[in-house]
């Protein structure tokens, strides 16, 4: 692997485990707010630092690292009790965290308005610590350390040879970087000795042949010395020792060069010590032993090849059952049960639980309840519930939307609360949960509810139903996910715009899932998202049309009917009476523009989506079929209507259609706009039907 | 490109940083440097920054031309890259003393 690339590979890996710190130290930071004392957290929001801090130096984010520096220190204050944790510490180390993510992506490093940002931060972090400019901050042990080594107090002297390991450059480590940091804890005097480099035609240019001696005059212990190498510890031959008190000018040892560690040597002794002080670091990271770290790349392509694997044996299934031979059969029998284990396995290695999504609204909650002067707190229920990572990646955005919209419209002022006698502080609550082949997820609020009445007459403003119709409740709320309908007497910066919930049902139902909303005027909403586990599979419902095979999702199908070619219906086709309501219907041999007659008896296969239903002509439906999707590729990526393929067990394509496009398609064909008339419009109709269906066990 | 080499003039440059990115680079550069007829010159001035890497390659290249009785200089380290690195513990740089 080149070097320039290897380099690129350290830094990307010290990105990903800088998030990762990033993210968990601002839950602690939040959680801080709320229990200002608790030591443990503290503890934690330093340790954080102080590895964010190291890291940062170790792989050349010199400017992370300086930045960090007060940082800690100020934490430090608070560990060793001389400072107390306030709002204002906690908003500014909010604040310098947001300074840090950007640092740690690259961003406006430059950049002046960052550069001021920081600057202001770092100011109200020294005032707060009184300590104006304190530069070269003595890094103290953590409380936590056993067995009594020096916190900060005398200075003494160290002597420390360190010997990096043939491989420590190619790693991504620099030495020179290590040892500046080093010089961070105190006086420095280092001799670098070249004594092992051979010549230069035999010299092996990314190899590192040089060693150190170093003395260091500092009032930090000796674990503190050895986490500047805690990142290279096994990568190196590393001495600290002690050599008590300083004298006036640092010992120099009488002319002779140092003894030079050979590079050899490394392998041998200092590994061994290495070992041997490993357990003695100040902290070790709890070593999460039983999970591994894998590129999402490679378990996505195990799951395609097993997905071709399930694809392939259930062909050889079907071939084998041709045949007359029991011992093929048998074979064949295990093969399947083989591979529907390694399908369960490999689809279960994508499941993720919800929880990272889930508390990275916490800040949210709080800078917006910040922002609108609301007191509000957020309840997580169901964070181990696991789903798909594909599916996790998109919930982001709906979540937050609704989250947004909860706090700015439906949770009220908390004087407006108090005089309604609710308690001052509101919730949010997210959960999470199982329910046969879905999961459910919620956003709920102890809010004010959504006004039926405004919504109804919205609605009505904007043709999406007529002013005599009778619906119900849920008919009304269904309503608020449609595009450009909002009830926001002002758009505010947060929402109002109308734009967010619509934006929330399209995303849902691009995820195959679909939306539904409760609530009780006074008392709160409540949103549920119902989605499929997984979305690479798909529960459908196989169909025939000519001479080929489509696919239309399970849960979008409503009913089928028979229809004969003298029951073309009053419109001539276009729209088929469905228990008395008519739907927008579409001819899929015309959509798809194939040849050959049609045959006597046809079926209509009745779809819906979020927007309304619509009527499929098809020849014939084959059965159910699960069975996994593949995409289709960029050169398909603007075919309408259709949203993958899969192929079937007989080794034949079967186009998957997309329900969304064809239900819009239809209803455009017939100038139709918003729901079609009815009385029974489809969400919640469909809610109901499914509900009964679960619990019939049929999904 | 952080290392290049003159043939004719049997010039090696060095600008911006040089590290282990470029470490071959300047091997190749520094042992053409030395093969070649013409005596060898280095040209620091342009450089913003070195890691252990580089200040391996020049020292071995200074120590070879010793040996070989060959003639390679170079010009000043710029102050910016000198001082780290003598603080680094490199007390004497490659080429410190033969300025030019």
């Amino acid at each position: 692997m080149d070097t320039a690339g290897t380099a690129e590979a350290f830094r990307s890996r010290f990105r990903e485990e800088a998030r990762e710190i990033i993210s968990e130290l601002e839950t602690s930071l939040l959680e801080l707010y709320e229990r200002r004392s608790d030591a443990e957290l503290v503890g934690r929001v330093f340790r954080a630092m102080h590895t964010l801090k190291g890291s940062g130096a170790m792989f050349g984010f010199d400017d992370l690292a300086a930045f960090t520096h007060d940082l800690e220190t100020a934490f430090d204050e608070v560990r060793q009790g001389r400072l107390a944790v306030s709002a204002e510490l906690v908003d500014l180390a909010l604040a310098a965290l947001d300074e840090i993510r950007a640092m740690v992506e690259g961003e406006g490093d430059g950049a002046a308005g960052s550069q001021e940002a920081r600057a202001k931060i770092l100011a109200d972090v020294r005032r707060l610590t009184g300590s104006a400019g304190a530069a070269a901050a003595i890094v103290a042990e953590p409380a936590s350390e056993p067995a009594g080594t020096a916190v900060s107090g005398p200075v003494s002297a160290w002597r420390i040879r360190f010997t990096p390991g043939p491989d420590l450059l190619r790693n991504g480590s620099d030495p020179l970087l290590l040892i500046r940091e080093l010089g961070r804890l105190g006086r420095l005097t280092g001799r670098a000795s070249l004594d092992a480099l051979p010549p230069l035609r035999e010299l092996d240019p990314e190899r590192c042949y040089a060693a150190w001696e170093i003395e260091l005059e500092t009032a930090a212990g000796a674990d503190a010395i050895r986490d500047v190498f805690i990142f290279v510890e096994d990568q190196c031959a590393l001495e600290i020792e002690k050599l008590g008190e300083p004298h006036a000018a640092p010992a120099r040892e009488p002319a002779a060069a140092p003894a030079a560690v050979c590079p050899g040597d490394v392998t041998a002794r200092g590994l061994e010590e290495q070992r041997r002080n490993a357990g003695r670091r100040s902290y070790d990271h709890p070593e999460n032993t039983t999970s591994l770290r894998v590129p999402a790349a490679r378990v996505d392509q195990l799951v395609n090849l097993v997905g071709e694997l399930v694809t392939v044996q259930a062909r050889l299934s079907e071939v084998t059952a041709r045949l007359d031979d029991a011992e093929a059969q048998g074979v064949s029998e295990e093969i399947e049960r083989l591979t529907s284990a390694l399908r369960e396995s490999s689809m279960s290695m994508r499941m993720v639980p919800i929880r990272g999504t889930f508390e990275r609204f916490r800040r949210l909650v709080h800078d917006l309840a910040r922002t609108l002067g609301k007191d509000v707190e957020l309840t997580i229920e169901g964070a181990d519930t696991e789903l798909d990572k594909t599916v996790i990646d998109q919930l982001g955005d709906p979540l937050m939307h609704l989250i947004r919209n909860s706090m700015d419209h439906g949770i009220e002022a908390p004087e407006v609360r108090a005089a309604a006698g609710k308690r001052a502080s509101a919730t949010i609550h997210l959960s999470a949960r199982h329910a046969g082949g879905s999961v459910l997820i919620g956003v709920a609020d102890d809010g004010a509810g959504i006004d039926a009445e405004e919504v109804r007459r919205r609605a009505i403003e904007r043709g999406l139903t007529a002013a005599d119709a009778a619906l119900s409740e849920a008919e009304i709320f269904s309503f608020i996910f449609q595009a450009g309908f909002s009830t926001a007497r002002q758009v505010t910066d947060i929402s109002g715009r109308g734009v967010g919930l619509d934006v929330v049902r399209q995303r849902v139902e691009s995820l195959r899932g679909s939306v539904s909303v409760a609530s009780e005027r006074g008392r709160g909403t409540s949103v549920t998202l119902r989605l499929p586990l997984t979305l690479a599979i798909i529960d459908g419902l196989l169909v025939t049309v000519g001479e080929s095979a489509f696919v239309l999702p399970l849960a979008a199908t409503l009913e089928c009917i028979e229809r004969s070619a003298q029951d073309s219906g009053a419109v001539g086709g276009a729209m088929t009476n469905v228990r008395g309501e008519l739907v927008p219907t579409i001819r899929l041999r015309e959509y798809f523009g194939m040849d050959g007659e049609p045959p006597e008896r046809e079926q209509i296969m009745v779809v819906e989506s979020g927007s309304g239903r619509c009527g499929l002509v098809i020849d014939n439906v084959l059965g159910n079929c699960q069975t996994v999707i593949r995409s289709l590729g960029r050169l398909y990526r603007h075919v309408q209507a259709v949203s993958g393929a899969t192929i079937l067990g007989n080794g034949t394509l079967a186009l998957i259609l997309d329900p969304q496009r064809l239900v819009q398609e239809a209803m455009r064909a017939q100038g139709i706009r918003g729901r079609p008339p009815s009385d029974r419009p489809a969400a919640a109709q469909t809610m109901r039907r499914r509900s009964a269906a679960i619990g019939a066990g049929a999904v | 490109m952080a290392v290049s080499f003159d043939a004719k003039r049997g010039m090696v440059a060095l600008e911006g940083e040089v590290n282990i990115e470029c470490a071959a680079a300047l091997k190749a550069a520094l042992t053409a440097a030395l093969d070649g007829a013409a005596p060898a010159a280095i040209s620091l001035a342009g450089l913003t920054g070195v890691d252990v890497t580089a200040i391996q390659l020049l020292v071995a290249a200074e120590r070879q031309a010793r040996t070989a009785g060959r003639m390679l200089t170079a010009d000043a380290w710029p102050e910016s890259v000198g001082v780290p690195l003598r603080e680094a513990g490199f007390s004497e740089l490659p080429f410190a003393a033969n300025a030019g």
